[in-house]
């Protein structure tokens, strides 16, 4: 079973939905195949150090997380495929955590992340068939 | 994590292939996977239901679109594991 992962953006549209118009349209209909699927919904503790920055930001993604969608922790299997992907990808460390979020992806036996970063995440799945990409 | 027992009956039909599939893992922990499943799902139903508060209902050809990525990983996973498998 495939498993929908949220990347910073995607959490951060889902917290403020009426500000972020078309993202918010297009968050809302993956989360509504994701639950017809009995997809699960889950997100990285390392994109939770962006999203949350800020106290009403952090409320709002808070809720989100109450709502069903589980946050993964970082363990040393996936600090270490985040790692080696981001060499390969030849990425620098500024791009540490979206290689967390693609690493995650990877450890799970593949995954939909949702982003409206494309291009870096794409660049990190490049050998990675079983991680698809859906921009927002 | 604290665990409390609980008294459950379980259709007599499902009964066999719990056994099966749980095997090894056991019918706790398999329930216990299948409960906490359940319920981030039912938790999810409360999620769309805000958003469908403050958006109005999904946008249905956006819906097709999604179910057809996800449907597209789930056909590209399985032919992983058959690879896998016959390495």
């Amino acid at each position: 079973m495939p498993v929908v992962i949220l990347d910073t953006e995607a959490l951060s549209v889902l917290a403020s939905p009426k500000e972020r118009g078309a993202s918010a349209r297009r968050a809302q209909a993956i989360l509504q195949a994701a639950a017809i699927r009995n997809a699960p919904v889950r997100t990285s503790a390392a994109v939770l150090v962006e999203a949350c920055r800020g106290r009403a930001r952090d409320t709002a993604v808070t809720r989100i997380l109450n709502q069903g969608v589980d946050v993964l922790p970082v363990d040393r299997g996936t600090a270490r495929v985040a790692a080696r992907i981001l060499n390969e990808a030849n990425l620098d460390s500024c791009s540490a955590i979206d290689a967390i979020v693609v690493a995650t992806a990877i450890r799970l036996g593949g995954a939909l992340i949702v982003t409206s970063d494309p291009d870096d995440l794409s660049r990190l799945a490049m050998n990675h068939p079983d991680v698809e990409i859906q921009p927002l | 994590m604290g665990m409390t027992k609980l008294s459950v009956t379980v259709e007599e039909d499902l009964v066999d292939e719990l056994r099966e599939r749980a095997g090894d893992r056991g019918i706790s922990a398999f329930v216990n996977q299948a409960v906490r499943h359940e319920l981030q799902l039912a938790r999810l139903g409360e999620l769309l239901a805000d958003l469908e508060n403050e958006l109005g209902p999904p946008d249905e050809a956006m819906v097709v679109e999604a179910l057809a990525s996800l449907d597209r990983l789930q056909k590209q996973q399985s032919r992983t594991k058959h690879q896998a498998a016959r390495r």
